[in-house]
Formats: C-alpha cells, structure tokens, sequence
C-alpha cells in the first residue's frame, strides 16, 4: 500500500489570502493567517514525574518548559506550552517531528501523543487582535494582564482553543501583539469563519497560508 | 451564570467548566469488604441539599482539572475550590476566595 503523507488542510481553501473592509490607503486593523505544517506532540507526565519530563523536554527542545500555568516558552525547537498539570505541548515544524525521540525518553515517565492531524492553528495579529479576542471569550486580554509567554484554554464562542501569546506591543513594536490560536479539525471552518466575522469590522487581512511557529 | 476559581487557571466563566455531581460521597474504604448497600449508598444515595454544598466540576475547556467546589444551592454563593486530593466540606469556614 502506497504511504500517505500528504497533509491536507481542514480549511478546504477557505484560508486563502484577501482583504476585507480595508479602507482604500488604510492598515488593517488584524491580519489572520492559517499556520500551515506543523507538529504538535502532547506529552504528560505520569504521576510524580513531571520534572523528569521537563528535563526530557529540555534535552529535545532546547529549553525548559515553564512548570507555571498557563505560561509558554519559545525553545530553539519550537514553543513549549502548559496545556494542563503536568502537560505540555512541543509545537514544531515540518519536517522537525520529535515525538519518537521523545516517546524514547520519556519511556517511563510520559505519555506521548501526536496532535498534529487533529488540530488547526490560525495566527491572528494586529493592533486590533486584542478586541477581536475579546468578543470571543470572557478572558482579560489586557496586555497588563496576557502577553508575550501567556497562554490560555478557553472557549472561543464556545469552541474549544488554545491561544499562545508569542508576541506583544512591547516585544513586536509595530506588529502589536501576536496570538497562536489552536482548535480542533473538525470545528476549523466554523472557528475560521468566527474569526473572520469578528475581524471584519476592524479590517482584516488574511495572509496566505505559511508555515512555521517564530515569532515575526 | 457565574465564574470559578480554577486552583490552576484561576478565575473563569462558568460556561468554560463541566458539571460532575456530588462530590461529597466517598468511595468505599474496602472495596474488597463493602456490602452492596454500602455501594448503593455510593452510587445512588444523594441529599440534594437546601444551602451549602460541595460538587465536581471539570475545567473542560481549560486544563481539564477536576476540582471541588462550594457551593450554596439556595443562593448560587461560591466557597472555595480544592483540587480532588484536599478535604472540602460543606460546613467548610475557611470563608469565600472565589
Ligand atoms: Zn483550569
């Protein structure tokens, strides 16, 4: 049997780039944009052993997981996010995919799990990125309050998702601030249309579909 | 409608969190010994009490943590949360943090 290893986006080409209310010579207030190859691998530890995964993370990322809650890191690998006590996710890029590597040091000390397939990241960014969240979820998302290294599982009109802060006003002047926002494939369209629902009065720019997880 | 205090997430929207029942039966000592009257009161039997109470809920959209909550069925008042390990009770006085 032939191996299938062509990924196919949830979005079916709905993600693709255009403008939407921006004014003629005006900025848009968000651009969104569908990150497209990466892997996700979810590791929790078994009971008792969470430092001895952080320390295994480390060894493969290249830096530390925060053991705080809701706190991310951006390894040399990728992002390192809290995802729950004792759980955390490596998001990486195609063709990086460390879940053997870490299944193999982790043997006795984690569960490993590939997340990749099941989930759809869309980056939203933009002076405006903040009220567009805001509309979504019942979260402080005052730069005071969630920034560059926050992260939160929450319900975007009540779809489930993860939303990774890699960016802010004050560490992307210019950029304003830059959210990771993760859901699940099956519920990718409805969470993309939401997200351009939302955007739309602030004028949105969707970015062509692109790939990898630093920030810009 | 309103928020808990996740002991990991801190405050969310109750609409973030699952209901789980009762959290005031414990599970029999001695499995081994229990009778199954004594399984039948941990299954079945529950007070639905006028007043303060302690109840499962899962931060399901958030760290899926299980916790126990106070609770006052009559007035919807919020006590403190505990993870599953620490002991909450109903007649808890350590007062409102929620
Ligand atoms: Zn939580």
């Amino acid at each position: 049997m032939a191996e299938i290893t062509q990924r196919r986006s949830p979005l079916g080409g709905r993600a693709e780039a255009r403008d939407i209310n921006i004014p003629d010579g005006g900025t848009p207030g968000v651009a969104l944009q569908h990150r497209t190859g990466l892997c996700i691998t979810q590791a929790a530890a078994y009971p008792g052993c969470d430092a001895a995964l952080r320390a295994s993370l480390a060894e493969i990322a290249g830096s530390e997981p925060d053991a705080r809650p809701n706190r991310s890191v951006a390894a040399p690998a990728g992002r390192l996010i809290w995802t729950g006590p004792a759980q955390y996710w490596l998001v990486t890029e195609d063709p990086q995919n460390p879940a053997s590597d870490l299944a193999e040091a982790t043997a006795e000390t984690a569960a490993i799990t590939e997340q990749g397939h099941g989930r759809v990241c869309l980056r939203l960014s933009g002076r405006d990125a903040r009220l567009v969240l805001a509309k979504g979820s019942t979260i402080d998302f005052h730069p005071s309050h969630f920034a560059a290294g926050d992260c939160a599982q929450t319900g975007l009109l009540s779809v489930s998702c993860l939303i990774d802060c890699i960016a802010d006003e004050d560490s992307a002047p210019g950029v304003g601030p830059v959210f990771d926002l993760y859901s699940a494939r099956s519920t990718a369209e409805h969470f993309l249309e939401w997200a351009i629902e939302a955007a739309a009065p602030h004028g949105c720019r969707i970015l062509t579909p692109g790939s990898g997880i630093a920030a810009p | 409608m309103f928020i808990i205090k996740c002991p990991y997430c801190g405050e969310r929207d109750v609409t973030e969190f699952s209901y789980g029942g009762d959290a005031t039966r414990a599970y029999p000592q001695d499995p081994a010994q229990a009778t199954p009257e004594d399984w039948h009161a941990y299954v079945y039997e529950r007070d639905n009490p006028r007043g303060w109470h302690v109840e499962w809920w899962q931060h399901s959209q958030g760290c899926r943590q299980w916790l126990k909550l106070r609770r006052n069925t009559l007035t919807h008042e919020l006590g403190r949360t505990a993870l599953p390990h620490e002991p909450l009770s109903p007649d808890d006085d350590e007062g409102s943090d929620a």
